[in-house]
Formats: C-alpha cells, sequence, structure tokens
C-alpha cells in the first residue's frame, strides 16, 4: 500500500485518499520535478490569516502585577478601549476585577503625537502613579509618559512610549510617511 | 520518513457529530520522534478545536525548541509544553464552557522513550508479548515517566473510545500479528468500527515501532 506522510505525521494511503491527508485537509508536497500546483486550488482571494495589520505600534503597556504578569499590550493610534472581552482592543484576561468593556481607554493622538489615558464609561476606575507616588483616579485625560504605571483593576501596568517626545528621543510616524 | 520508527495511524468518528480527537508525529532535526493524542470535549465545537491547538503547540515547541533541550529533561519539557498548552487554551477560550481535553505525548529518543499523560487516553508499550500501561491516571493528576524502547517494540496511543472497546487481548493479537505498523492501527480501529456500538467515541490509534 502507497503510504504518504503529511506535515503534521498524519499518515494516510495515497490509493484512498490522494494527495489530500483526510486528517488535516494538508496537501502534501509535490515531489521533485513535479509541478507545485496546490491540488485544494487557487487561491485569488484574501483570507483571514494574510490580513495585515495597517494600524502601526505607539507604543505599549506591560503587565508587571496582576493575572497577566510579564504580558505586553500593544497601543495603536486613536482610542485603545481596555476591558476583558474580545471586542475590546486591549484585553487584560484573567483579572476579573477588570470590566468587561470599556474599563479605561488609552488614546494616542496622531495631530499632538502624545498618548493619554482616560477613563471608561463602565464602572472600574483606572489610577495613575503620580509623582508622589500615590495611586491617583484619573477623571479627566491624563497624558502618559514612558515608565507612568497605571492600575486597572487588580493589575498594574507600566506604560513605554514609541512614539512622542520620550526624553530626548521624538519619533512620529508621519515624519516617515512623508518620506 | 525516518528509518528508525514506523508509524501507523487510525481514527473513526464513531456516533459523534465532531471529530475531537487530533493526533500528530513529528520528527526534529536530531530525528527524535514527538507522538501527540489530544481528545477534546465530546462533541463541543471548542473540543475539536482546543485538541487542534494542544497538538499544534506541543509540535511547534518541539520542533523549535527541543533541539535545545538536553534528553535528560525531556520529561519536563513535556510537562512545560503541556502547560504552555493549557494557558493558551485558557486563554484563548475564555468565554463559555471551556473545553476539557486529554492530552497524551510520547517523546522517542534512540532506544528510550518518555511520556506525559494526563486524562483519559491511554499510552501502552507492547514488548514482546505483554501490554503495559504506562502510568496510571487518575483524574486531575497527570503521569509520566521514562522506559526503554527496544528494537521492535510498539508503543501506542489510545484515546479512550479506542482503548475502551478493545479488549487487551484482541489488541495483542493485533499487535502480535506479521502487518505493518500502519495496518495495525486500522486494524485496531476496524475491530471498534466492527463492534458497531451505539454509543460510540470518536476512536484514534497512533502506533510508532521501533524499526528491528
Amino acid at each position: 500500500m502507497a503510504l504518504q506522510r503529511c506535515k503534521n505525521g498524519h499518515m494516510f494511503s495515497e490509493k484512498k485518499h490522494g494527495k489530500i491527508c483526510p486528517y488535516c485537509n494538508i496537501a502534501i508536497g509535490p515531489e521533485k520535478g513535479e509541478t507545485t500546483e496546490d491540488p485544494l486550488g487557487q487561491y485569488t482571494e484574501s483570507y483571514l490569516d494574510e490580513l495585515e495589520d495597517k494600524k502601526r505600534v505607539v507604543g505599549w503597556i506591560v503587565c508587571v502585577s496582576g493575572a497577566s504578569k510579564g504580558k505586553d499590550y500593544r497601543i495603536l493610534p486613536e482610542k485603545n478601549f481596555v476591558g476583558r472581552s474580545p471586542d475590546m482592543d486591549i484585553r487584560i484576561l484573567g483579572d476579573n476585577s477588570v470590566n468587561a468593556r470599556n474599563h479605561a481607554i488609552i488614546m494616542y493622538d496622531p495631530e499632538k503625537n502624545h498618548t493619554v489615558v482616560l477613563p471608561g464609561d463602565s464602572q472600574g476606575l483606572v489610577y495613575k502613579l503620580d509623582s508622589e507616588d500615590s495611586w491617583e483616579v484619573v477623571y479627566e485625560p491624563k497624558e502618559l509618559s514612558s515608565g507612568d504605571r497605571l492600575k486597572i483593576g487588580g493589575s498594574e501596568f507600566i506604560f513605554a512610549a514609541f512614539c512622542g517626545d520620550n526624553e530626548g528621543f521624538k519619533f512620529n510616524w508621519r515624519d516617515f510617511d512623508n518620506e | 520518513m525516518n528509518n528508525r520508527y514506523q508509524i501507523g495511524n487510525a481514527q473513526i468518528i464513531g456516533c459523534r457529530e465532531i471529530q475531537s480527537n487530533y493526533f500528530a508525529t513529528v520528527f526534529n532535526e536530531n530525528d527524535d520522534l514527538l507522538a501527540v493524542l489530544a481528545d477534546g470535549t465530546i462533541d463541543h465545537p471548542n473540543g475539536r478545536a482546543a485538541a487542534m491547538m494542544a497538538v499544534e503547540i506541543c509540535t511547534n515547541t518541539f520542533r523549535q525548541r527541543f533541539a535545545i533541550v538536553q534528553h535528560e529533561h525531556g520529561n519536563q519539557f513535556l510537562f512545560d509544553t503541556a502547560m504552555k498548552a493549557n494557558s493558551r487554551i485558557q486563554e484563548t477560550f475564555y468565554f463559555g464552557r471551556s473545553p476539557r481535553v486529554s492530552l497524551a505525548m510520547v517523546l522517542f529518543i534512540g532506544d528510550k522513550l518518555q511520556y506525559f499523560n494526563v486524562g483519559v487516553s491511554k499510552v501502552l508499550l507492547y514488548n514482546g508479548h505483554n501490554e503495559r500501561t504506562l502510568g496510571n491516571v487518575t483524574s486531575g493528576s497527570y503521569s509520566s515517566g521514562i522506559c526503554e524502547f527496544p528494537q521492535g517494540s510498539i508503543a501506542g496511543l489510545f484515546s479512550a473510545g479506542a482503548h475502551a472497546n478493545v479488549h487487551p487481548m484482541e489488541r495483542l493479537k493485533i499487535i502480535e500479528s506479521k502487518k505493518e505498523v500502519f495496518d495495525k492501527a486500522q486494524a485496531v480501529i476496524d475491530t471498534v468500527r466492527k463492534k458497531g456500538l451505539d454509543n460510540q467515541m470518536n476512536a484514534t490509534a497512533l502506533l510508532v515501532e521501533a524499526a528491528r
């Protein structure tokens, strides 16, 4: 019996199943000298895994305390909604004291090239560590600079800027768009 | 295929609507072999997805990392990989009912095998005329260990549906027959199919033989 092995290591009979693995639907590669035509068909459309992320990163928050300790979250231009739901831009998992939706908003303003934190429209509060090392509730937009600490639910984060004026390092994607 | 190990596999869906068993075998650049079998929650869409995710995480981690892990740390590698798979599943299927996944992994290095098993799947070793269950898994725990895997031995990863519905004597008779290992796996699953049980679960048999 002519046995084939797909790249996931599934063994199957070529006589019975042809060149497509019955377990994972992967087409087995061509032998030397064969054409590279995909037996599953030629794709002309784009698929989910081929979508490019058109938005560019402008900064990060890194969890330093809480359920997601060590995890980083990308901040993209304009509003980034923070919560636990899958539709949130920054999704913090494992900390149930973070509200499901809109616990906080981290916003990057491309015009002014700076990042601010805003309270969300949910019940939870957002805190920012002030210069006297005490947690201050965020009631209105507060500008963030690298090293600022935020408390959202039971988790603590440090902000790291990429765009903006960051102690001498100045970056704005617009400078690169005009080149 | 590698000459050191022969691989056979077979699978049926049974009476279920979703095939939630998934498996893979993968060699790394050192010709070590990892065989993985995951069994997700019965008839639950997330069960199938979680099983596939578990297997892919295990195989990818093995491909990328195992070459730089010392062989004597194989058991730790298997445990760490299983924990990684679990954490990714919990993170991905955060909402709704969490899928429960049985995961059996066997790592073949030269004439030894190292295994890790959690859940209802079984890892069996055929050496000579005996069938030996590797580790005794109890609910909420896992088993792992290392044992000899000399030439001619066969290791089998069986999902619950394949293990529970074939008598050990039937299995032993098939394994001892003079067939190729692929045909042996097919014969085990054929035995399950022929019984035509009303409540037959997904059944998968994955066999690896150390070439003589």
